[in-house]
């Protein structure tokens, strides 16, 4: 196999200093973020996005240093729902339901050991799913056209769209807000001055950075105003945290299954850790829980969720590397730190810049190795950071926001546009439209505007060059599957119910 | 699992968010009218892409004011002082920055945030002043980013 000697040279990547400390220091923030409601890996990976460019980090570095906090959270997310039985984010909805049962039995150790290994495992089992799988995709992706890739981007649209939950009709406006974001500025095809009003600025077009923090951290902090201060959580002084022999036996194959589940559902665009840790745990109950006790604190039940959502975070890499087509939030905001740094993530990332490609594989082992040995001691140390007060938290992540936006190109106007996306975004979320396809439509919107005019030039105008190929045949069938399938579960669900 | 859900709550900001869509997706759609090029670049034009963004807001919010009210929950709009106190005081740091320079505004800017959240005013004062020298020394002197001074004391010193 010739993946071997090129692995090597990925771990020659990773283990270089600089990346291993930043694949420390990614995981530990990610850990941190993680806990945090209201934070997470978008806010965190968004607000550090311009000190990374400023910092002028390497492409592969500054990758390591973000997958490591995109993983590192999702175990993060693990330690305030199986102690407090506070999701950060949804991903860690199902790992409450047995991990909080757990500690209310008194096993939240237990709990913590099992939901850090089943990280590890899924971790890794999908780091090496992805040296499998990334290739091969890359090779038979090479041969996409402009009309493939506008077919493929239209897939993941509506995929996005349609498996995220919610409303579709939402979905679509925010899909087209987020194109109209990205048609700001210059056209480069022909050099007219789209939507900007006279204001030089705006000729660059949105500056990512800006819409990305605008719409997740400051409308996130805008909803935390509305929140009344909790009193203080009581965390119970946690024992020490080590993996039983009993409890690795009774999980070991529970947190392989997840992991395998987990990586598939998060290869699909739009799916991601949140269906893919509820897919698990449904699997899991369905085959192992003979006696009934899911749900009563079966340390299985904390595994298999866990283990497919860390295994989803890495899956979730494979569209974004080999296609260039982010399937989620987080990833997108990747897509777009990518090309901040001059890597065009696609098919022809892994032949031309290996480094790349290979040293976040290599570092994703490296990183679930620093995410277990430095979490199962330091778990104190990150149930403190939960009690810190949200008046301290919060105004710092307002701070880094001004100050990260002002750094980018040190325009007010830019500090203008953040504040008014944050409103837009406060609003979006409080009505119950979806973040999501607006940054994906931001980051997407000037390739497949390219991509689409592309295949017209070529074909003169004539639009059936869009249907021309199979591959574009079967991903618009995808695309219009993807579209009609809540529709479809629904009806069945209602029926069944009837 | 059908009939239950409270379709009554959401229903009227449904409408309105739709009603404000198709207003968008019209005005970005006259906008776009306005791209046009003297010569032919390519068959498609620069004015498609921001009509095919419009067409979309437009669909969405379409659907929205016929049938609103269907599917995700919402939250009611809470502690409207709030939100407006702390759009302001972002607002005002971009106004200021330039003016105050990054130490002073930063300072506000966070305090406004630290009092709404609950904190008390001398703790507040003092975690702002925390943030802020940390976050300068870290541009300024880690990353090498220049930081406005503010010309209010530029000309004085």
């Amino acid at each position: 196999m010739d993946a071997i000697p090129l692995l090597l040279d990925g771990f020659a990547v990773a283990l270089q200093p600089v990346n291993l400390g930043l694949a420390l220091s990614g995981v530990f923030i990610g850990t941190t973020v993680g806990m945090l409601p209201g934070v997470g890996p978008v806010n965190a990976i968004a607000i550090l996005l311009p000190l990374v460019f400023a910092a002028g980090l390497p492409p592969e570095s500054a990758l390591i240093f973000f997958a490591g906090i995109y993983y590192g959270s999702q175990y993060g997310n693990s330690i305030s729902t199986i102690l407090l039985n506070i999701p950060g984010t949804a991903s860690a909805v199902v790992t409450g339901i047995d991990g909080n049962a757990m500690t209310r039995k008194g096993e939240a150790a237990s709990a913590l050991a099992v939901s850090a290994t089943a990280s590890f495992v899924g971790g890794t089992l999908s780091a090496f799913g992805l040296i499998l799988l990334a290739p091969a995709l890359s090779r038979w992706a090479i041969r996409f056209g402009p009309a493939e890739y506008f077919a493929l981007m239209v897939f993941a649209f509506s995929a996005l769209s349609s498996l995220a939950g919610g409303s579709l009709a939402k979905a679509i406006a925010a899909t087209g807000f987020g194109l109209f974001l990205a048609s700001i500025g210059f056209d480069p095809q022909s050099a007219v001055p789209r939507f900007t009003f006279g204001q030089l600025r705006l000729l660059d077009g949105m500056d990512f950075v800006v819409v990305t923090i605008g719409l997740f951290a400051i409308s996130e902090v805008l909803l935390m105003l509305e929140k009344t201060e909790p009193g203080k959580e009581s965390v119970e002084r946690i024992g020490r945290v080590v993996l039983k022999f009993k409890d690795l036996a009774a999980t070991l194959w529970t947190m392989v299954r997840g992991g395998v589940v987990g990586f598939f559902v998060g290869v699909l665009p739009g799916a991601g850790g949140t269906v893919a840790s509820f897919v698990a745990y449904t699997t899991e109950q369905r085959i192992v829980d003979r006696e009934g006790s899911f749900g009563k604190g079966d340390p299985r039940g904390v595994a298999a969720p866990e283990a497919a959502n860390n295994a989803a975070a890495n899956g979730a890499m494979i569209p974004l590397l080999t296609l260039g087509v982010p399937g989620s939030a987080t990833t997108a905001v990747l897509l777009g730190a990518l090309m901040g740094l001059n890597i065009t993530p696609g098919p022809l990332l892994i032949e031309r810049n290996p480094e790349v490609f290979w040293g976040l594989v290599a570092s994703m082992y490296v990183g679930n190795v620093f995410l277990l040995l430095l979490n199962l001691p330091l778990v104190g140390v990150f149930v403190k950071v939960l009690q810190l007060p949200r008046w301290i938290l919060m105004p710092t992540v307002v701070a880094l926001s001004c100050v990260g936006v002002f750094a980018v190109n040190s325009s007010a106007l830019d500090l203008v546009l953040m504040t008014l996306l944050g409103v837009v975004g406060y609003l979006m979320r409080k009505t119950g439209f979806p973040l999501a396809p607006v940054i994906l439509g931001l980051v997407l919107g000037p390739l497949m505007e390219k991509s689409l005019r592309r295949a017209l030039a070529l074909s003169g105008g004539e639009w059936t060059i869009l249907f021309d190929s199979p591959i574009a045949i079967a991903l618009w069938i995808l695309a219009a599957v993807s579209l009609c399938a809540p529709f479809l579960l629904k009806r069945r669900l209602v029926g069944e119910g009837e | 699992m059908s009939g239950s859900r409270d379709r009554t709550g959401g229903s009227t900001s449904d409408r309105v968010a739709g009603a404000l869509l198709l207003l968008v997706a019209a005005l970005i759609a006259l906008e776009s009218r306005t791209f046009t090029v003297g010569f032919v670049t390519d068959p498609l034009g620069p004015k498609a892409f921001p009509l095919v963004s419009s067409l979309l807001i437009a669909f969405g919010g379409g659907v929205l004011l016929v049938r609103p009210g269907t599917g995700t929950e919402r939250s009611p709009f809470g502690r409207l002082p709030h939100l407006l106190a702390a759009s302001a005081a972002l607002f005002a740091y971009a106004m200021l920055l330039g003016f105050l320079g990054f130490f002073a505004t930063t300072l506000l800017v966070i305090n406004v945030f630290g009092l709404l959240l609950g904190g008390r005013p001398l703790k507040s004062v003092l975690s702002a002043a925390g943030i802020s020298a940390v976050l300068y020394l870290l541009f300024f002197y880690l990353l090498d980013i220049a930081l406005p001074i503010g010309s209010l004391f530029l000309r004085s010193g």
